[in-house]
């Protein structure tokens, strides 16, 4: 697949490797569906990029993922980048 | 573990990718379009000590990449894990030093990883046409 003809859904994209994914999807030319529930997190990542739609929502809500994934037509890939971030044992 | 903790952490990390999943493949199905999904895990899916609720969402994402990946392979989408070790992300830079050194002497390159590390393994897996079911560890060699 090329990046570039690909649209992506990448969730948990406020904050870090959603963001970091968000970004670099972008950047390789994808179009890219930001999903989170950090509002103020997804304006600042389409300040940093404008081309980035976004979506407020939960991934475990089952109507906001249905509703997303309904705006985003054409969607080719979608990352589930999580929010939660592994802490030492 | 309170049971309130249990469910928060499999609604997110378990349930949320099994939601989007399954829109995603449907819609793709309906349009038919070719693509992927990419589950993110993580190194502690093999069991981390305090992380019950994490460890098993981890574990249990990569064991619906295999299933996926041979479900909806007919269909010409493609499914595939990342599991990253421990990530330069806010969360961990803002821990103790002598915290994130103890983490970091269990792994082998002896450094956290930074996030564009990551973003490689997805990008190998959106453009590399023969991957599918499979998981693909991104932590530094850390042993769990």
């Amino acid at each position: 697949m090329d990046l570039k003809q690909t649209q992506v859904i990448v969730t948990g994209a406020a904050s870090g490797l959603g963001r970091c994914f968000a970004l670099n999807f972008a950047q390789a030319g994808a179009s890219v569906l930001a999903f989170d529930m950090n509002e103020e997190g997804l304006h600042a990542l389409v300040a940093e990029q404008p081309a980035i739609k976004t979506f407020k929502g939960s991934v475990a809500n089952e109507n906001d993922v249905k509703s997303a994934v309904a705006a985003c037509k054409g969607i080719s890939a979608a990352s589930t980048a999580s929010s939660t971030t592994p802490e030492s044992s | 573990m309170s049971l309130e903790d249990w469910q928060a952490v499999i609604d997110v990390d378990l349930t949320g990718p099994f939601l989007f999943a399954r829109e995603v493949a449907a819609q793709m199905v309906r349009d038919k379009v070719q693509g992927c999904i990419i589950n993110i895990s993580s190194c502690s899916r093999h069991g981390n000590r305090g992380q019950g609720n994490y460890s098993a969402a981890k574990a249990g994402l990569v064991a619906d990449t295999k299933l996926w990946g041979e479900e909806l392979s007919r269909h010409g989408i493609r499914v595939g894990a990342i599991a990253p070790g421990f990530v330069a992300t806010p969360l961990l830079e803002g821990m103790r030093p002598e915290m994130l050194d103890k983490m970091l002497s269990k792994v082998p390159l002896r450094r956290l990883a930074k996030p564009e590390e990551i973003f490689l393994a997805a990008k190998f897996i959106v453009e590399c046409d023969y991957f599918t079911g499979r998981c693909i560890d991104v932590d530094g060699g850390i042993v769990m």
